[in-house]
């Protein structure tokens, strides 16, 4: 397979292209939704890590972030917008042509 | 640029396989199950009691000697009141108890897997109309049973058989593959067994319930056996995802 052009690399989503946030995104697109804590425990990030990414994969919009209680503990989950969807299976395809 | 690009290969099969991993945790959390399994026993055994009640009550009437000729008419009214009144409470105890039992295992269920953190799968898809169509070719056996058409033996390997096939069904549209893999399996070999002849829980006893019962008691013995078999499927797939984490922080 040829090398990758400019306009590929350039086509690449920048924000997804961060193993991190792929991950993230890997695990997202599975579930209807998913919390922190389960995301900490399948990617084995630390919680400061994990919790930047998503804030950068929330400002890019392309998850969205509910906060409750459960009694007195917080409780955050995490799920995929369509615009994150449709981003993120663009971006994997893109992944899967560049693959030998 | 090629160490690179295989690196890259490489870390792609393992995003891909924890997605993989991911559903198959998902779809095989099984002990909710459990719940629902012990609320049909329990909702079981007290329509039998109920209706038990309903027997000793109209027993209790015939063969009450005292009672007047002309108290006869007004007797049996009263009685046919309390029937039907008790009836009807079966009725919407039955649906109240399996609505009761649908929402337990929807909010508690999960609560078995809260040290692994919550993950939702999209909801089932399965169509209104295959419900219906399940509950009515379910239910056709038993009526064709109870108007001596079909044996007891066969009306509990049609009922079997039919609950065993919509499970399997089911599986992808619910995303519940494991599960309902194993429940419609294991329902199917029950059916296979008593269209075989091999003996069914009170096939002895000449009881009004012994078609419901043994069926009860089939579904719930398989209900159990999927339930403990998938989690440990699930724990299975649990430790895996733990090791082979992409990060290690």
């Amino acid at each position: 397979m040829s090398e990758p052009s400019a306009k590929h690399m350039n086509g690449l989503n920048r924000v997804i292209h961060e193993p991190v946030r792929l991950a993230i995104l890997k695990v997202l697109s599975t579930a209807k939704e998913a919390d922190f804590n389960f995301l900490l425990a399948t990617l084995g990030l630390t919680k400061g890590n994990l919790a930047t990414h998503i804030n950068t994969l929330e400002a890019a919009a392309y998850i969205e972030v509910s906060k409750e209680f459960v009694g007195k503990m917080p409780h955050t989950t995490y799920r995929i917008t369509r615009l994150g969807r449709r981003e993120f299976e663009k971006h994997w395809k893109h992944l899967l042509e560049f693959a030998p | 640029m090629a160490p690179d690009r295989s690196e890259r290969q490489g870390e792609l099969e393992r995003l891909e396989r924890l997605g993989t991993l991911v559903n198959r945790y998902a779809q095989s959390r099984s002990l909710s199950l459990l719940i629902a399994l012990a609320i049909v026993l329990i909702n079981f055994a007290l329509l039998l009691q109920m209706d038990k009640l309903i027997a000793w009550r109209i027993d209790r009437f015939l063969a009450d000697d005292e009672i007047q000729q002309s108290e006869v008419e007004v007797r049996l009214e009263l009685e046919t009141r309390w029937v039907l009144a008790v009836v009807l409470l079966q009725v919407l105890f039955s649906i109240g108890s399996l609505w009761l039992a649908f929402k337990l295992a929807k909010r508690y269920g999960m609560s078995f897997y809260r040290a692994d953190g919550v993950i939702e799968l999209p909801r089932g898809r399965t169509p209104l109309i295959a419900w219906i169509v399940f509950l009515i070719v379910h239910t056709v056996p038993a009526a064709l049973t109870e108007a001596e058409y079909l044996s007891n033996r066969w009306g509990l390997a049609l009922i079997l058989s039919v609950a065993g096939a919509f499970f399997i069904y089911l599986r992808n549209k619910e995303r519940a593959v494991p599960l309902c893999l194993v429940l419609g399996g294991l329902l199917l070999l029950e059916a296979v067994a008593v269209a075989s002849g091999i003996p069914t829980p009170f096939h002895s006893r000449s009881w009004d319930y012994s078609l419901a019962a043994a069926y009860v008691i089939l579904f719930a013995s398989a209900g159990l056996v999927t339930a403990v078999a998938v989690h440990i499927y699930n724990r299975r797939i649990w430790k895996r995802i733990t090791q082979d984490r992409p990060f290690n922080e």
